[in-house]
């Protein structure tokens, strides 16, 4: 176990060193070549600036969350650690009034840093509770707005508390002359933000907040808490730029509003998005692109150079102007940034450890464990519905219907378009709310959220598929696996047991966003069944299949079904196709449940054949 | 009693400037789904050329219809030259591209006007009062609400009645499948950037009249307010964004009166720090509206 954790952590370990490295080399040769302090100054700042948007990329690339907030906790992290690291006389000198009796307290920098990322992260804590709570209800938008608000708040808090902060002319400051002191820990802060940033994307926390990002509404279809995981990835995010800040503040020597607020937003999400947001190595490589090319700005529009013809553009404010180019020409050409989601780690660790690549057979040839239930937790074995109706504003999607499934055997919804089949299987999933029981082995469920209803044993499939586009073929099923289960070993068996038993163990590394229609149909199949679902809900799993395509698939759902346990709900309104797999059948016709019965009745059935050919 | 519709009517005058805004990014988030952060730019560009027009000596009747004319210009000159190379791109990508936009807009000022603010004369009838029953009233803001009133109800009257209006809503609604029905997207998009452009330039004219003032981040505070606004009223509801404004502005005026003066600096931060809250409890914003995603 120990060993097998070592393993997986070498590629992050290498890889955080030799980003380390080759930010380092790039600014130590920079420092040599013009051998003057304002050059060491710079390359400081760019150690400094990396933690801080390593830091920002665990929360933003994690969570697909743009976050304006995150200089915001900087300028909190910056304003703790300078009022517990500068020493009592100063502070007795700059803020007499200060409350909570900080003027007699000093503290060790080092130990001051600490306090400012607990104090922080105790300040993320609240603030993300309304973060992510309106992420899961509205998006990814309103987050993005309350994180500039909360910018400009502690702006605001910053400029007026003066009795704490100094205000916006004074500011806070060390004594002159021992700015430089903690450089060091510019180095370590570094490191430490590369490999905690590395070792957070690769585990199961981080995963399930890339599905979320991917696609909120399947996230939850699979288990998957949102806000629980992008939470984890804010507080991680904040406590990496608070140490990020905090040495900001210590190596210039001095903190005032304006230097945590729009401009270094600016520059900080500039550097990340160019880069590339949704990559440690991208965010490392941003801030290097990106003060290169500020640096540049710098000393052509300076007064040393003469700007001859150049003069219109050559100005102050000239920085401002390239970071803001910078992002909408992004934006436009390459909106994923330079390296869109290319790891070092993910290219080094092949090349580094050596294993096994697991097994991409069906099961019963190499023995891979088929998904299992959740220990503890018996799989369900009744799925019913009763008295279900839904409005739709005036319409009536559900009229009084009923159902039930039960395990092991494979039940069909047919009928017309507009029946109300996938109102059905979206009122038994949790995603639209109506009227009326619905039970799981006799448990009332109706109302219960669709992340509660996946963890009690339900899978489904949607009709207009909802893959993780960005993540491979792989990821997607692990992704699901990894939600009942906390060891990737099991995840990695199970997947690759179904990608298999689906026929899509070929193209398993090819992102989901790159397949065509049928494969993406057979890897939402896949993904469902990594579930290990008492029942498996599938909507239209043959719509736009040519006919030997459906024969395939049917097969292929039929040995799922075998293999899990499970009992399996099937949406179609083809009726030939419904009556070759299904035990029993439910007729729905304008949201009413017309007829029930095995598959031959079904058939047969006087008020099925008036709806489905209008006689 | 008297105070209290004193800080009414100063907290809808307020609010009706932002509710003007709210709108107007309401409008462009319906036909985009992008929260256009560089709304405030309309305002900035307004500043700048109201501030041009008096050093030659206009008269401030005279710049009514020139700032007005202006935003809606600036309005549509954005979505020509930036916005439209986002369209239908991830939320992140729009969001970054209006942040983008402000900040070029703004380093264009720095860079070839100024980095200080500019002053310029306000209308000399600025600061007169009228005594209704007791009740002191500044013009200004009789003015403000009665000019956001007939705005309001003539964008809801262009928005129900016409063509382009109905087209916008629909557009609003579900955008592919008003294309398909034979909506023209260019069309959409733009009426509703220059009704955008229109509703901040009567903002900008509010505000203008009050401050007199030019500066390159003039429009940064009235657009964060306006956004929040339209998000506390529900994305994507246009009355929604109306009552979001108000409600904004009563709440920011009720603060002003309420809170100890030593904390006066500090009341967009409290009013921040309020609505961020406000999101633990309402998610989906105070109307509680956010549409379902259909699945």
């Amino acid at each position: 176990m120990t060993v097998r954790l070592a393993q997986r952590l070498v590629p992050d370990m290498a890889a955080g060193g030799v980003l380390f490295a080759a930010v380092a080399a790039v600014g130590l040769v920079y420092v040599w070549g013009m051998g003057d302090a304002a050059s060491e100054r710079l390359f400081t700042s760019l150690l400094i600036n990396a933690t801080v948007v390593v830091g920002m990329q665990i929360f933003i690339g994690n969570t697909g969350i743009l976050s304006f907030g995150h200089v915001g906790f900087g300028a909190v992290a910056g304003y703790a650690f300078v009022l517990f690291a500068i020493d009592t006389d100063r502070k007795a000198r700059l803020v007499p009034d200060a409350p909570f009796g900080l003027v007699d307290l000093t503290v060790h920098p080092a130990a001051a840093i600490a306090v400012a990322v607990v104090l922080t992260v105790a300040v993320a804590a609240v603030v993300g509770l309304g973060l992510v709570r309106s992420a899961a209800a509205s998006g990814a938008i309103a987050p993005t707005v309350i994180t500039l608000s909360l910018l400009f708040a502690t702006f605001e808090l910053a400029v007026n508390w003066t009795d704490l902060t100094g205000g916006n002319r004074a500011g806070l400051s060390f004594r002159p002359g021992t700015a430089m002191a903690g450089r060091g820990y510019a180095y370590a802060a570094l490191v430490v933000a590369l490999l905690v940033a590395g070792i957070y994307r690769r585990s199961r926390s981080a995963r399930l907040a890339r599905a979320v990002r991917e696609d909120g509404v399947a996230a939850r279809s699979l288990g998957i808490h949102p806000a629980t995981h992008q939470m984890w990835a804010l507080l991680l995010s904040v406590a990496v730029v608070a140490v990020g800040a905090s040495l900001r503040v210590w190596l210039t020597g001095t903190i005032s509003p304006e230097r945590f607020f729009i401009d270094y937003t600016l520059l900080t999400i500039t550097m990340l998005v160019v880069g590339g947001r949704n990559s440690i190595t991208g965010a490392a490589l941003g801030t290097v692109v990106i003060t290169a090319l500020l640096e540049t700005a710098r000393v052509v529009s300076g007064p040393d150079v003469d700007p001859g013809p150049f003069d219109v553009i050559l100005r102050p404010g000239l920085s401002d102007l390239v970071l803001g180019a910078s992002m909408l020409g992004f934006m436009v050409l390459r909106p994923r940034g330079l390296l869109d989601d290319w790891e070092l780690a993910g290219w080094l660790g092949p090349r580094l450890v050596k294993r096994p690549q697991p097994d991409a057979a069906p099961p019963e040839a190499t023995g891979a464990a088929p998904p299992q239930p959740a220990p503890g937790q018996p799989a369900p074995s009744r799925l019913a519905a009763a008295g279900v109706t839904v409005d739709f504003g005036g319409l009536r999607g559900l009229d009084n219907a009923h159902f039930l499934a039960g395990s092991g055997r494979v039940v069909g919804l047919i009928g017309p378009n507009g029946a109300g089949k996938t109102t059905m299987l979206n009122v038994i999933t949790g995603v639209v709310g109506a009227q009326g029981q619905i039970s799981l082995e006799g448990d009332d469920i109706a109302g219960l959220p669709p992340y509660r209803l996946a963890r009690r044993g339900l899978a489904r499939t949607f009709q207009n598929l909802r893959l993780f586009e960005a993540l491979s073929v792989r990821e997607n099923v692990e992704v699901a696996a990894l939600v009942g289960t906390r060891s990737a070993r099991r995840a990695e068996q199970t997947a690759a047991g179904l990608l298999g038993l689906c026929g899509i163990a070929d193209i398993a590394d090819v992102r989901a966003r790159a397949l065509d229609y049928g494969a993406s149909k057979r890897l939402e199949l896949a993904r469902a069944a990594a579930q290990a679902p008492g029942f498996l809900l599938l909507d239209e799993p043959t719509s736009g299949f040519s006919e030997l395509e459906s024969v395939i698939i049917v097969d292929q759902i039929r040995r799922i079904a075998d293999v899990l346990g499970c009992g399996v709900v099937v949406i179609d309104h083809d009726l030939a196709f419904i009556t070759n797999l299904c035990d029993r059948v439910y007729c729905l016709d304008q949201g009413s449940v017309i007829a029930v019965g095995s598959p031959a009745e079904i058939r047969a059935h006087p008020a099925v054949r008036a709806a489905y050919l209008g006689g | 009693m008297v105070e209290l519709i004193q800080q009414l009517i100063d907290g809808l005058g307020l609010g009706s400037e932002y509710a003007l805004l709210a709108l107007g990014i309401g409008l462009t988030f319906g036909v985009m789904r992008m929260i256009n952060f560089a709304h405030g730019e309309l305002i900035t560009v307004s500043a700048y050329v109201a501030y041009g027009l008096t050093l030659i000596g206009l008269d401030w009747w005279m710049l009514v219809p020139v700032i007005v004319a202006t935003s809606i210009a600036t309005s549509v000159a954005l979505e020509l030259v930036a916005f439209r190379w986002v369209r239908g791109a991830s939320d992140f990508a729009m969001l970054l591209m209006s942040f983008g936009v402000h900040f070029v807009v703004q380093a264009g000022f720095v860079m070839y006007v100024s980095a200080s603010a500019r002053a310029f004369d306000r209308p000399s009838w600025i600061n007169n009062t009228v005594s209704v029953g007791g009740v002191r009233v500044e013009v200004v803001d009789v003015a403000v609400i009665a000019v956001t009133v007939a705005t309001l109800l003539g964008t809801l009257a262009v928005l129900r009645r016409t063509v382009y209006g109905m087209a916008i809503r629909a557009a609003a609604e579900d955008f592919d499948t008003a294309q398909m029905l034979g909506v023209r997207s260019n069309l959409v998009i733009r009426s509703a950037f220059a009704l955008a452009g229109l509703l901040a330039g009567v903002a900008a004219v509010l505000l203008l009249m009050r401050t007199g003032r030019a500066a390159p981040s003039a429009g940064l505070i009235p657009m964060l307010k306006g956004v929040l606004a339209a998000l506390i009223g529900g994305l994507g509801r246009l009355q929604g964004a109306v009552v979001g404004g108000l409600v904004l502005g009563v709440i920011e005026v009720q603060l002003v009166s309420r809170l100890p003066d030593e904390v006066d600096g500090m009341v967009n931060g409290i009013v921040f720090v309020l609505i961020a809250l406000l999101f633990i409890f309402r998610p989906a914003g105070m109307l509680q509206t956010a549409a379902a995603e259909r699945v």
